[in-house]
Protein backbone atom coordinates (compact mmCIF):
# COMPACT_ATOMS: atom_id res chain seq x y z
CA UNK A 1 0.00 0.00 0.00
CA UNK A 2 1.75 3.36 -1.25
CA UNK A 3 -1.17 5.39 -1.32
CA UNK A 4 -2.10 6.63 2.29
CA UNK A 5 -5.50 8.42 -0.03
CA UNK A 6 -7.32 7.39 -2.97
CA UNK A 7 -9.80 9.60 -4.30
CA UNK A 8 -11.38 7.63 -7.29
CA UNK A 9 -13.92 9.79 -9.23
CA UNK A 10 -16.25 11.05 -6.31
CA UNK A 11 -18.78 13.24 -6.76
CA UNK A 12 -21.25 15.26 -4.47
CA UNK A 13 -23.77 17.63 -4.99
CA UNK A 14 -25.72 19.94 -2.81
CA UNK A 15 -28.06 23.00 -4.16
CA UNK A 16 -26.36 25.32 -6.16
CA UNK A 17 -22.72 23.30 -5.97
CA UNK A 18 -21.43 20.47 -7.70
CA UNK A 19 -18.12 18.62 -6.50
CA UNK A 20 -17.42 16.63 -9.98
CA UNK A 21 -15.75 13.76 -10.66
CA UNK A 22 -12.48 14.30 -8.54
CA UNK A 23 -9.47 11.44 -8.98
CA UNK A 24 -7.07 12.27 -6.26
CA UNK A 25 -4.05 10.08 -5.30
CA UNK A 26 -1.89 10.93 -1.76
CA UNK A 27 1.38 8.71 -1.53
CA UNK A 28 2.57 7.75 1.52
CA UNK A 29 5.76 10.09 2.61
CA UNK A 30 4.67 13.16 1.06
CA UNK A 31 2.58 16.75 1.50
CA UNK A 32 -0.33 17.37 -0.54
CA UNK A 33 -1.57 21.20 -0.87
CA UNK A 34 -5.38 21.47 -1.61
CA UNK A 35 -5.60 25.17 -3.23
CA UNK A 36 -8.75 26.98 -3.81
CA UNK A 37 -10.80 30.26 -3.85
CA UNK A 38 -13.48 29.91 -1.08
CA UNK A 39 -16.19 27.67 -2.16
CA UNK A 40 -13.82 25.95 -4.79
CA UNK A 41 -14.98 22.36 -2.25
CA UNK A 42 -12.34 22.02 -0.23
CA UNK A 43 -13.67 21.57 3.01
CA UNK A 44 -16.66 19.85 1.28
CA UNK A 45 -13.22 17.18 -0.01
CA UNK A 46 -12.39 16.76 3.69
CA UNK A 47 -15.52 16.36 4.94
CA UNK A 48 -16.11 13.60 2.46
CA UNK A 49 -13.36 12.03 3.42
CA UNK A 50 -13.65 11.86 7.06
CA UNK A 51 -17.42 11.04 6.30
CA UNK A 52 -18.55 13.43 7.66
CA UNK A 53 -21.03 14.17 4.62
CA UNK A 54 -22.15 10.89 2.45
CA UNK A 55 -20.84 11.20 -1.04
CA UNK A 56 -23.27 10.95 -4.11
CA UNK A 57 -20.67 8.46 -6.17
CA UNK A 58 -16.89 7.24 -6.25
CA UNK A 59 -14.93 5.48 -3.88
CA UNK A 60 -12.45 7.60 -0.70
CA UNK A 61 -10.19 4.40 0.03
CA UNK A 62 -7.50 5.71 3.03
CA UNK A 63 -4.57 3.59 3.99
CA UNK A 64 -5.83 1.02 1.36
CA UNK A 65 -9.41 0.94 3.09
CA UNK A 66 -12.81 2.36 2.20
CA UNK A 67 -13.85 5.37 4.23
CA UNK A 68 -16.59 4.14 5.44
CA UNK A 69 -16.76 0.75 6.02
CA UNK A 70 -13.46 0.99 7.98
CA UNK A 71 -14.11 4.53 8.87
CA UNK A 72 -13.88 3.24 12.90
CA UNK A 73 -10.25 1.86 11.92
CA UNK A 74 -9.03 4.85 9.79
CA UNK A 75 -9.56 7.65 12.31
CA UNK A 76 -7.16 5.96 14.77
CA UNK A 77 -5.06 6.67 12.31
CA UNK A 78 -5.99 9.70 11.52
CA UNK A 79 -5.44 13.42 13.07
CA UNK A 80 -7.34 16.35 11.99
CA UNK A 81 -6.86 20.01 12.59
CA UNK A 82 -9.55 22.85 11.52
CA UNK A 83 -9.42 26.27 11.47
CA UNK A 84 -11.60 26.51 14.65
CA UNK A 85 -10.78 24.16 17.41
CA UNK A 86 -13.37 21.82 18.44
CA UNK A 87 -13.00 20.85 21.84
CA UNK A 88 -14.69 22.12 25.12
CA UNK A 89 -13.52 25.74 26.15
CA UNK A 90 -13.14 24.87 30.18
CA UNK A 91 -10.93 22.00 29.57
CA UNK A 92 -7.17 22.49 30.36
CA UNK A 93 -4.77 21.08 28.03
CA UNK A 94 -4.48 18.25 31.02
CA UNK A 95 -8.68 17.80 30.47
CA UNK A 96 -8.00 17.47 26.57
CA UNK A 97 -5.40 15.04 26.26
CA UNK A 98 -7.29 12.65 29.10
CA UNK A 99 -10.83 13.28 26.72
CA UNK A 100 -9.49 12.60 23.32
CA UNK A 101 -6.94 9.39 25.29
CA UNK A 102 -9.88 7.33 25.66
CA UNK A 103 -10.58 7.03 21.74
CA UNK A 104 -7.11 5.73 20.63
CA UNK A 105 -6.07 2.74 21.54
CA UNK A 106 -2.01 3.92 20.72
CA UNK A 107 -2.24 7.49 22.13
CA UNK A 108 0.75 8.25 24.34
CA UNK A 109 0.54 10.49 27.08
CA UNK A 110 3.95 10.72 27.70
CA UNK A 111 4.40 11.70 24.22
CA UNK A 112 1.43 14.65 24.52
CA UNK A 113 3.06 15.88 27.81
CA UNK A 114 6.48 15.98 25.93
CA UNK A 115 4.97 17.99 22.80
CA UNK A 116 2.36 20.08 25.33
CA UNK A 117 5.62 21.42 26.99
CA UNK A 118 7.31 21.81 23.78
CA UNK A 119 4.66 23.99 22.31
CA UNK A 120 4.50 25.93 25.62
CA UNK A 121 1.18 24.71 26.37
CA UNK A 122 0.83 24.92 30.03
CA UNK A 123 -1.18 22.04 31.31
CA UNK A 124 -3.52 23.84 33.69
CA UNK A 125 -4.10 26.79 30.86
CA UNK A 126 -7.93 26.60 29.94
CA UNK A 127 -8.86 26.23 25.56
CA UNK A 128 -10.26 29.35 26.00
CA UNK A 129 -8.08 31.39 27.31
CA UNK A 130 -5.37 30.05 24.40
CA UNK A 131 -4.39 32.05 21.44
CA UNK A 132 -4.97 30.97 18.09
CA UNK A 133 -1.65 29.74 17.20
CA UNK A 134 -1.82 27.81 20.70
CA UNK A 135 -4.94 26.02 19.85
CA UNK A 136 -3.89 24.86 16.56
CA UNK A 137 -0.59 23.65 18.36
CA UNK A 138 -3.00 21.25 20.54
CA UNK A 139 -4.73 20.25 17.99
CA UNK A 140 -1.52 18.90 16.29
CA UNK A 141 -0.40 17.98 19.58
CA UNK A 142 -3.27 15.19 19.60
CA UNK A 143 -3.14 14.35 16.05
CA UNK A 144 0.70 13.06 16.77
CA UNK A 145 -0.01 11.85 20.29
CA UNK A 146 -2.03 8.91 18.96
CA UNK A 147 0.61 8.17 16.13
CA UNK A 148 -1.67 9.24 13.15
CA UNK A 149 -0.40 8.36 9.70
CA UNK A 150 -2.45 10.84 7.96
CA UNK A 151 -2.84 13.96 9.29
CA UNK A 152 -5.60 15.97 7.64
CA UNK A 153 -5.31 19.96 7.97
CA UNK A 154 -8.08 22.86 7.18
CA UNK A 155 -6.64 26.59 6.88
CA UNK A 156 -4.80 25.17 9.71
CA UNK A 157 -2.64 28.82 8.77
CA UNK A 158 -5.15 31.21 8.58
CA UNK A 159 -4.93 33.65 11.16
CA UNK A 160 -1.83 32.35 12.40
CA UNK A 161 1.59 35.03 12.59
CA UNK A 162 4.51 34.37 10.12
CA UNK A 163 6.46 33.02 13.00
CA UNK A 164 3.76 30.36 14.43
CA UNK A 165 2.92 29.46 10.62
CA UNK A 166 6.77 28.57 10.17
CA UNK A 167 6.62 26.58 13.29
CA UNK A 168 3.99 24.65 11.69
CA UNK A 169 5.23 24.00 8.86
CA UNK A 170 8.55 22.50 10.52
CA UNK A 171 6.24 20.54 12.32
CA UNK A 172 4.67 18.70 9.48
CA UNK A 173 7.85 18.22 7.44
CA UNK A 174 9.02 16.66 10.81
CA UNK A 175 5.84 14.83 10.99
CA UNK A 176 6.42 13.02 7.42
CA UNK A 177 10.01 12.62 8.11
CA UNK A 178 10.15 8.46 8.08
CA UNK A 179 8.52 8.60 4.78
CA UNK A 180 5.26 6.64 6.47
CA UNK A 181 3.48 9.47 7.40
CA UNK A 182 1.00 11.62 4.74
CA UNK A 183 -0.66 15.08 5.22
CA UNK A 184 -3.13 16.64 3.11
CA UNK A 185 -2.72 20.42 4.27
CA UNK A 186 -5.79 22.74 2.87
CA UNK A 187 -4.91 26.83 3.09
CA UNK A 188 -5.55 29.83 1.12
CA UNK A 189 -1.72 31.14 1.94
CA UNK A 190 -0.12 28.80 -1.00
CA UNK A 191 3.33 30.36 0.33
CA UNK A 192 3.19 27.94 2.60
CA UNK A 193 2.56 25.04 0.66
CA UNK A 194 5.58 26.04 -1.62
CA UNK A 195 7.76 25.81 1.08
CA UNK A 196 7.09 22.01 2.23
CA UNK A 197 4.18 20.97 -0.29
CA UNK A 198 4.96 18.00 -2.43
CA UNK A 199 1.58 17.54 -4.70
CA UNK A 200 -1.19 19.64 -4.92
CA UNK A 201 -4.67 19.67 -5.87
CA UNK A 202 -6.34 22.68 -7.02
CA UNK A 203 -10.05 23.29 -7.22
CA UNK A 204 -12.35 25.56 -8.54
CA UNK A 205 -15.89 25.78 -8.69
CA UNK A 206 -15.94 22.30 -7.56
CA UNK A 207 -14.02 20.84 -10.62
CA UNK A 208 -10.39 19.41 -10.40
CA UNK A 209 -8.24 21.89 -12.48
CA UNK A 210 -4.83 20.08 -11.15
CA UNK A 211 -3.50 17.08 -9.28
CA UNK A 212 0.06 15.90 -9.28
CA UNK A 213 3.13 17.14 -8.85
CA UNK A 214 4.02 21.00 -7.42
CA UNK A 215 7.22 21.07 -9.56
CA UNK A 216 5.22 19.77 -12.80
CA UNK A 217 2.27 22.66 -11.84
CA UNK A 218 4.68 25.19 -11.19
CA UNK A 219 6.57 24.23 -14.22
CA UNK A 220 3.82 23.61 -16.58
CA UNK A 221 3.14 27.76 -16.58
CA UNK A 222 5.11 31.16 -16.41
CA UNK A 223 3.93 34.55 -16.29
CA UNK A 224 3.94 36.84 -19.10
CA UNK A 225 4.07 40.50 -18.67
CA UNK A 226 4.88 43.18 -22.15
CA UNK A 227 3.40 46.26 -23.62
CA UNK A 228 -0.06 46.55 -24.58
CA UNK A 229 1.03 46.98 -28.83
CA UNK A 230 2.60 43.55 -28.30
CA UNK A 231 -0.65 41.91 -27.42
CA UNK A 232 -1.93 40.57 -30.33
CA UNK A 233 -5.53 38.79 -30.20
CA UNK A 234 -3.90 35.26 -30.94
CA UNK A 235 -1.86 35.78 -27.90
CA UNK A 236 -4.76 37.13 -25.93
CA UNK A 237 -6.41 33.79 -26.32
CA UNK A 238 -3.55 31.87 -24.75
CA UNK A 239 -3.06 34.02 -21.88
CA UNK A 240 -4.36 33.15 -18.62
CA UNK A 241 -5.91 35.10 -15.92
CA UNK A 242 -5.27 38.65 -18.86
CA UNK A 243 -4.83 41.61 -16.36
CA UNK A 244 -4.53 44.98 -18.63
CA UNK A 245 -3.44 48.68 -17.61
CA UNK A 246 -2.43 51.26 -19.52
CA UNK A 247 1.35 50.61 -18.89
CA UNK A 248 0.68 47.22 -20.30
CA UNK A 249 -0.47 43.60 -19.49
CA UNK A 250 0.05 40.50 -17.83
CA UNK A 251 -1.29 36.94 -17.46
CA UNK A 252 -0.24 33.54 -17.42
CA UNK A 253 0.96 31.34 -20.30
CA UNK A 254 1.46 27.77 -21.14
CA UNK A 255 5.63 27.30 -20.43
CA UNK A 256 5.51 25.08 -24.36
CA UNK A 257 4.27 28.19 -26.09
CA UNK A 258 6.94 30.48 -24.12
CA UNK A 259 9.05 30.60 -27.77
CA UNK A 260 6.35 32.46 -29.32
CA UNK A 261 6.55 35.64 -27.15
CA UNK A 262 9.54 37.01 -28.33
CA UNK A 263 8.82 40.70 -27.29
CA UNK A 264 7.55 40.15 -23.84
CA UNK A 265 8.90 39.07 -20.46
CA UNK A 266 8.36 36.08 -19.01
CA UNK A 267 9.20 35.22 -15.32
CA UNK A 268 8.60 32.10 -12.84
CA UNK A 269 4.99 31.46 -11.38
CA UNK A 270 3.81 31.15 -7.99
CA UNK A 271 0.68 28.86 -6.87
CA UNK A 272 -1.27 31.93 -6.03
CA UNK A 273 -0.42 33.31 -9.95
CA UNK A 274 -2.27 30.23 -10.98
CA UNK A 275 -4.78 30.17 -8.55
CA UNK A 276 -6.38 33.72 -9.50
CA UNK A 277 -5.04 33.37 -13.38
CA UNK A 278 -7.50 30.33 -13.39
CA UNK A 279 -10.47 32.24 -11.50
CA UNK A 280 -9.76 35.47 -14.06
CA UNK A 281 -10.22 32.42 -16.62
CA UNK A 282 -8.75 32.92 -20.38
CA UNK A 283 -8.79 36.22 -22.15
CA UNK A 284 -10.30 37.90 -20.16
CA UNK A 285 -9.15 41.36 -18.22
CA UNK B 1 -20.78 -1.06 24.45
CA UNK B 2 -17.02 -0.28 24.88
CA UNK B 3 -17.33 2.79 22.47
CA UNK B 4 -20.22 3.91 24.27
CA UNK B 5 -18.55 4.18 26.74
CA UNK B 6 -15.95 5.79 25.78
CA UNK B 7 -18.40 8.77 25.05
CA UNK B 8 -20.29 8.58 28.77
CA UNK B 9 -16.66 9.77 29.72
CA UNK B 10 -15.96 12.33 27.09
CA UNK B 11 -19.47 13.30 27.95
CA UNK B 12 -18.41 13.81 31.48
CA UNK B 13 -15.40 15.17 30.95
CA UNK B 14 -17.23 17.87 28.73
CA UNK B 15 -19.71 18.50 31.22
CA UNK B 16 -17.50 18.06 34.60
CA UNK B 17 -17.03 21.73 35.16
CA UNK B 18 -21.37 22.39 35.57
CA UNK B 19 -21.89 19.10 36.93
CA UNK B 20 -20.85 20.80 40.40
CA UNK B 21 -23.30 23.26 40.03
CA UNK B 22 -25.54 21.34 38.65
CA UNK B 23 -25.52 18.92 41.65
CA UNK B 24 -25.37 21.63 44.39
CA UNK B 25 -28.84 22.76 42.95
CA UNK B 26 -30.19 19.64 43.53
CA UNK B 27 -29.05 18.93 46.23
CA UNK B 28 -30.49 22.31 47.47
CA UNK B 29 -34.15 21.56 45.75
CA UNK B 30 -33.83 18.15 48.28
CA UNK B 31 -33.21 19.67 51.24
CA UNK B 32 -36.18 22.25 50.98
CA UNK B 33 -38.19 19.50 49.56
CA UNK B 34 -37.36 17.18 52.66
CA UNK B 35 -36.54 19.60 55.59
CA UNK B 36 -38.72 22.44 55.09
CA UNK B 37 -41.72 21.43 52.77
CA UNK B 38 -41.30 17.65 54.54
CA UNK B 39 -42.81 16.35 50.44
CA UNK B 40 -42.78 12.59 50.23
CA UNK B 41 -40.43 10.84 48.64
CA UNK B 42 -42.59 10.16 45.55
CA UNK B 43 -42.61 13.85 44.97
CA UNK B 44 -39.07 14.36 45.44
CA UNK B 45 -38.22 11.70 42.84
CA UNK B 46 -40.63 12.97 40.48
CA UNK B 47 -39.22 16.40 40.89
CA UNK B 48 -35.66 15.57 41.16
CA UNK B 49 -36.69 13.79 37.97
CA UNK B 50 -37.63 17.36 36.10
CA UNK B 51 -34.69 18.72 37.16
CA UNK B 52 -32.40 16.04 35.42
CA UNK B 53 -34.37 16.29 32.73
CA UNK B 54 -33.65 20.24 32.55
CA UNK B 55 -30.14 19.60 32.84
CA UNK B 56 -29.65 17.55 30.39
CA UNK B 57 -30.18 20.23 27.46
CA UNK B 58 -26.42 21.66 28.96
CA UNK B 59 -24.78 18.98 27.55
CA UNK B 60 -26.42 19.69 23.74
CA UNK B 61 -25.72 23.35 24.71
CA UNK B 62 -22.15 22.50 25.07
CA UNK B 63 -21.73 20.49 22.11
CA UNK B 64 -23.18 23.26 19.68
CA UNK B 65 -21.25 26.50 21.50
CA UNK B 66 -17.97 24.09 20.99
CA UNK B 67 -18.56 22.41 17.79
CA UNK B 68 -17.67 19.14 19.31
CA UNK B 69 -19.76 17.51 16.04
CA UNK B 70 -16.58 18.23 14.77
CA UNK B 71 -14.55 16.31 17.65
CA UNK B 72 -17.03 13.43 17.27
CA UNK B 73 -16.19 12.92 13.84
CA UNK B 74 -12.73 12.82 13.97
CA UNK B 75 -12.53 10.61 17.06
CA UNK B 76 -12.62 7.08 16.06
CA UNK B 77 -16.32 6.23 17.21
CA UNK B 78 -18.73 5.57 15.39
CA UNK B 79 -22.39 7.56 14.74
CA UNK B 80 -24.41 5.07 17.07
CA UNK B 81 -22.25 4.63 19.88
CA UNK B 82 -22.03 8.36 20.09
CA UNK B 83 -25.53 8.70 20.53
CA UNK B 84 -25.66 5.24 22.46
CA UNK B 85 -22.98 7.26 24.70
CA UNK B 86 -24.90 10.33 25.58
CA UNK B 87 -28.18 8.37 26.17
CA UNK B 88 -25.54 6.70 28.71
CA UNK B 89 -24.56 9.81 30.17
CA UNK B 90 -27.82 11.26 31.03
CA UNK B 91 -29.39 8.30 32.58
CA UNK B 92 -26.52 8.01 34.48
CA UNK B 93 -26.61 11.31 35.61
CA UNK B 94 -30.77 10.39 36.34
CA UNK B 95 -29.79 7.68 38.32
CA UNK B 96 -26.87 9.73 40.44
CA UNK B 97 -29.75 12.19 41.36
CA UNK B 98 -32.36 9.40 42.11
CA UNK B 99 -29.79 7.60 44.60
CA UNK B 100 -29.22 11.17 45.76
CA UNK B 101 -32.47 11.62 46.24
CA UNK B 102 -33.55 8.19 47.88
CA UNK B 103 -30.28 8.31 50.66
CA UNK B 104 -31.72 12.26 51.59
CA UNK B 105 -35.38 10.82 52.04
CA UNK B 106 -33.76 8.19 53.78
CA UNK B 107 -31.80 10.33 56.35
CA UNK B 108 -34.60 12.31 57.09
CA UNK B 109 -37.29 9.20 57.89
CA UNK B 110 -34.52 8.35 60.60
CA UNK B 111 -34.25 11.58 62.08
CA UNK B 112 -38.06 11.77 62.06
CA UNK B 113 -37.96 8.25 64.16
CA UNK B 114 -40.57 7.10 61.18
CA UNK B 115 -40.24 3.87 59.15
CA UNK B 116 -38.40 4.04 55.38
CA UNK B 117 -41.15 2.76 53.09
CA UNK B 118 -40.13 0.28 50.63
CA UNK B 119 -43.21 0.61 48.80
CA UNK B 120 -42.68 4.41 48.28
CA UNK B 121 -38.79 4.14 47.75
CA UNK B 122 -39.83 1.60 44.68
CA UNK B 123 -43.25 3.53 43.30
CA UNK B 124 -40.60 6.84 43.34
CA UNK B 125 -38.69 4.86 41.11
CA UNK B 126 -41.06 3.36 38.74
CA UNK B 127 -42.57 7.10 38.46
CA UNK B 128 -39.87 9.12 38.30
CA UNK B 129 -37.79 6.92 35.73
CA UNK B 130 -41.18 6.75 33.73
CA UNK B 131 -40.92 10.62 33.77
CA UNK B 132 -37.56 11.43 33.24
CA UNK B 133 -38.00 8.35 30.22
CA UNK B 134 -40.89 9.91 28.39
CA UNK B 135 -39.23 13.52 28.70
CA UNK B 136 -35.75 12.53 27.34
CA UNK B 137 -37.25 9.86 24.83
CA UNK B 138 -38.61 12.92 23.13
CA UNK B 139 -35.97 15.63 23.94
CA UNK B 140 -33.19 13.69 23.38
CA UNK B 141 -34.34 13.39 19.21
CA UNK B 142 -34.88 17.03 18.80
CA UNK B 143 -31.84 18.04 19.96
CA UNK B 144 -30.41 15.79 17.63
CA UNK B 145 -32.83 17.15 14.79
CA UNK B 146 -32.76 20.48 15.26
CA UNK B 147 -29.81 21.66 17.93
CA UNK B 148 -30.20 23.30 20.79
CA UNK B 149 -30.55 27.09 19.52
CA UNK B 150 -33.34 25.90 17.04
CA UNK B 151 -35.37 23.13 19.24
CA UNK B 152 -35.42 25.30 22.44
CA UNK B 153 -39.19 26.22 22.31
CA UNK B 154 -39.92 22.56 20.71
CA UNK B 155 -38.07 20.93 23.59
CA UNK B 156 -40.24 21.95 26.08
CA UNK B 157 -43.59 20.01 24.18
CA UNK B 158 -41.93 16.75 26.46
CA UNK B 159 -42.67 18.52 29.48
CA UNK B 160 -46.16 19.77 28.60
CA UNK B 161 -47.02 16.04 27.26
CA UNK B 162 -45.64 14.47 30.57
CA UNK B 163 -47.56 16.98 32.62
CA UNK B 164 -50.64 16.28 30.70
CA UNK B 165 -50.42 12.69 30.97
CA UNK B 166 -50.09 12.84 34.66
CA UNK B 167 -52.92 15.29 35.26
CA UNK B 168 -55.48 14.41 32.34
CA UNK B 169 -56.66 11.14 34.83
CA UNK B 170 -57.13 13.18 37.64
CA UNK B 171 -59.00 16.15 36.21
CA UNK B 172 -60.70 14.33 33.71
CA UNK B 173 -63.49 12.48 35.76
CA UNK B 174 -64.54 9.76 33.37
CA UNK B 175 -60.65 8.88 33.42
CA UNK B 176 -60.79 8.90 36.95
CA UNK B 177 -60.93 5.05 36.92
CA UNK B 178 -57.32 4.99 35.78
CA UNK B 179 -56.02 6.55 39.32
CA UNK B 180 -57.93 4.16 41.26
CA UNK B 181 -56.84 1.23 39.78
CA UNK B 182 -53.53 2.33 39.65
CA UNK B 183 -53.79 2.28 43.38
CA UNK B 184 -55.14 -1.01 43.85
CA UNK B 185 -52.67 -2.93 41.98
CA UNK B 186 -49.65 -0.47 42.71
CA UNK B 187 -46.90 -3.01 41.94
CA UNK B 188 -48.54 -3.57 38.74
CA UNK B 189 -48.05 -0.09 37.97
CA UNK B 190 -44.49 0.34 39.14
CA UNK B 191 -43.61 -2.69 36.81
CA UNK B 192 -45.66 -1.51 33.86
CA UNK B 193 -43.32 2.18 34.43
CA UNK B 194 -40.03 0.61 34.62
CA UNK B 195 -41.46 -1.43 31.59
CA UNK B 196 -42.13 1.72 29.49
CA UNK B 197 -39.57 3.41 30.34
CA UNK B 198 -37.39 1.08 29.23
CA UNK B 199 -39.33 0.66 25.68
CA UNK B 200 -39.50 4.46 25.66
CA UNK B 201 -36.18 4.90 26.14
CA UNK B 202 -34.76 2.42 23.79
CA UNK B 203 -37.01 3.57 20.79
CA UNK B 204 -35.76 7.14 21.31
CA UNK B 205 -32.46 6.00 21.01
CA UNK B 206 -32.95 3.87 17.89
CA UNK B 207 -34.38 7.59 16.03
CA UNK B 208 -31.64 9.04 17.88
CA UNK B 209 -28.84 6.71 15.94
CA UNK B 210 -31.10 7.50 12.87
CA UNK B 211 -30.96 11.36 13.01
CA UNK B 212 -27.57 11.63 13.61
CA UNK B 213 -26.61 9.54 11.17
CA UNK B 214 -28.16 11.51 8.35
CA UNK B 215 -27.45 15.26 10.21
CA UNK B 216 -23.78 14.78 11.42
CA UNK B 217 -22.29 17.72 10.96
Amino acid sequence: MDNILEIIHVSKQFPGFLLNDLSITLPKGFIMGLVGQNGAGKTTLIRLILNMLEKDAGEIRVFGQDNIIHEHLIKEKTGVVFDQIFYAEDWTIRDTGNAISVFYENWDHDLFRQLSERFKLPSNKKIESLSRGMKIKLMLACAFSHDARLLILDEPTSGLDPVSRDELLELLQEFIKDGERSVLFSTHITADLEQIADYITFLQEGNMIYTGSMEELLDKYQKIKGRIPDLTWELEQRILGLRKTDLGFEGLVLRRDAAHYNNCILDKVTIDDIVISHSKGRGQS
Amino acid sequence: MKNSLKMTRLDYFTMKHQMILHAATLIGMILIYTFMLKSSIVLLGTTCSWITALFSSTIFITQEKNQLNYLYATVSIRPAEIVRGRYLYLYLNYLAALLICIIFSAANSLLNGTPVSLTDILTTISLSFFIYSCIMGMQIPIYYKMGYARAKYWSMIPYLFVLSLVYTPAIVKSLSYILVFLQLHLYLFMIIGVIAGVAISFLSCRISVCIYKKNRV
